[in-house]
């Protein structure tokens, strides 16, 4: 099987801070990936690392066999967690926008999104709701035929109509030559999508596997066992 | 990278248009104002060439503005959400930064074009001062002198903002998310690339290349202005030339900082 993300000792530090710490890890083609743990974990770090938006302290990281940057850029379809678009753009000029700069942005399938997302071309950024900002960017990650789908806290805003609505989409978009690499904290409501998960703390991957795999052995659910991988963070929190 | 430039002329021109559309409605007023005296039966009194220049004053202020928030728009694509859609993009850095080079020369021209525009209608109109300027506007604009003064500030300008983008992206790879510690890096690296080209600069001018400068007359077909204008003026060419050189250097090392250690 084709592997479309190699991860190997991956370290990224910062001036006073280590996001990462020799994470290894990787992303077989058609698997979608739970990347889970608390708030400063590194999730969004690793996620920025694939989508080429930070440089990696030290470790090597491939996307679809390459080095991230401008080649990988055009591969990886990445959703930050927070709104990227400019807020003067209506949803159909930041259609355009991607259309014009992402060979693989499907026009088409792009306006069937904001069909099923109930939006309207025309309407702006600036105006929308949260919520239906996250179903615009959606709507833009979906419409490209990327090799490597990055989303990170993709529910972030959403009703829970609206999740389902997003979450059907992604089913219906997930085509057997691409990965999808998810990180949400609503685990419970996504768990039975992700074929392998990795659980980080503290910029450390602490465990990962195949995700039934892990709930035969451990006898429970993936949020269970989140629950019972960051305990320890929840008690200390409290 | 013209995409981009499409993209950014297209959306993020707000002020600058707000701006253009103010100086035009400034010159319009005083054009107007001119017009106004000129049918006036009473004898108008003369008007000086100082109105038209404080015209032309206003427009420096103009595109001081908007030099500020063209830096200011920069940092907040480094800084803001926005990043993630310009620096996500499949462009190397040195398309992204010569998108912002290319509108800077947009704009740099567009000012000068409109500045230049209204300071000739004013002075055309204005009353006791258009006999004297008419006759000249052609020979003026026609002068090689005065246009190749412009394409050196022009290259001198373009230079200095090299080295700010290559300020605000050195102190944010260096120092992260953290905005504030990064603008204070941005500024000691401009502050201090700035005064390294002109100490280097003023070392080259009076000991190596003493005495090569430019020689230009680019007010001889202005009379009018005042002084001596027919006379030839010497014009620095060292110091110039490597400050454009400098900004290259900038220009090269701020697009290598975006590919290969960016830090959204």
């Amino acid at each position: 099987m084709t592997t479309i993300v190699q991860i190997s000792n991956l370290t990224k530090r910062y001036i006073t801070t280590t996001a990462l710490s020799d994470v290894t890890l990787e992303v077989p083609e058609g698997h979608i990936v739970g990347l889970l743990g608390p708030n400063g974990s590194g999730k969004t770090t690793l996620m920025k690392i694939l989508a080429g938006l930070v440089s990696p302290t030290s470790g090597t990281v491939l996307v679809d066999g390459i080095a991230p940057g401008v080649a990988t850029k055009a591969k990886v379809s990445f959703l930050p967690d927070v709104n990227h678009l400019d807020r003067w753009m209506s949803v159909g000029e930041a259609g355009s926008f991607y259309a014009d700069f992402y060979v693989d942005f499907d026009r088409k399938r792009f306006d069937e999104l904001l069909t099923i997302m109930r939006l309207s071309a025309s309407q702006k950024i600036g105006s929308l709701s949260r919520g239906m900002v996250e179903k615009a960017r959606l709507s833009l990650i979906f419409s490209r035929r990327a090799r490597l789908y990055v989303l990170d806290e993709p529910f972030g805003g959403l009703d829970p109509l609206a999740r389902s609505q997003v979450l059907d989409a992604l089913v219906a978009n997930f085509r057997a030559d691409c990965s999808m690499i998810l990180s949400t904290q609503m685990v419970a409501d996504v768990e039975r999508f992700f074929d392998d998960v990795a659980f980080l703390d503290g910029g450390r991957v602490v465990l990962a596997g195949d995700a039934e795999d892990l709930r035969m052995r451990r006898g429970a659910s993936i949020e269970e066992i989140y629950r019972e991988v960051y305990g320890h963070v929840e008690t200390r929190q409290v | 990278m013209w995409k981009l430039v499409r993209y950014e002329l297209r959306g993020r021109r707000l002020l600058y248009t707000i701006g253009l559309i103010v100086m035009g409605a400034l010159t319009l007023y005083q054009a107007t104002r001119f017009i106004g005296m000129q049918e006036n039966p009473a004898q108008p009194a003369p008007v000086s060439m100082g109105v038209p220049m404080t015209m032309a004053f206003f427009w420096v202020l103009f595109y001081a503005a908007m030099t500020v928030i063209n830096i200011v728009t920069y940092t907040q694509d480094l800084y803001g959400d926005t990043g993630y859609l310009i620096f996500g993009l499949p462009l190397r850095g040195a398309e992204v930064l010569g998108s912002r080079i290319v509108l800077l020369v947009i704009d740099t021209l567009m000012t000068l074009l409109g500045g230049m525009t209204s300071v000739i209608v004013l002075a055309c109109l204005a009353p006791g001062l258009a006999q004297q300027v008419r006759p000249w506007v052609a020979g003026f604009l026609l002068t090689g002198d005065y246009w190749v003064m412009c394409l050196g500030v022009l290259a001198v300008i373009v230079s200095f903002m090299a080295i700010m983008f290559f300020g605000v992206t050195f102190g944010k790879t260096l120092t992260n998310s953290k905005k504030h510690l990064g603008s204070v890096f941005s500024a000691l690296v401009v502050i201090v690339v700035l005064w390294l080209s002109a100490l280097l600069g003023a070392l080259l001018e009076t000991n190596l290349f003493e005495g090569v400068h430019l020689t230009l007359s680019p007010w001889k077909n202005m009379p009018f202005i005042g002084g001596t204008p027919a006379v030839p003026e010497q014009f620095p060419l060292v110091s110039p030339l490597m400050f454009v050189a400098l900004g290259l250097l900038a220009f090269a090392a701020t697009s290598w900082l975006m590919d290969r250690k960016l830090n959204l």
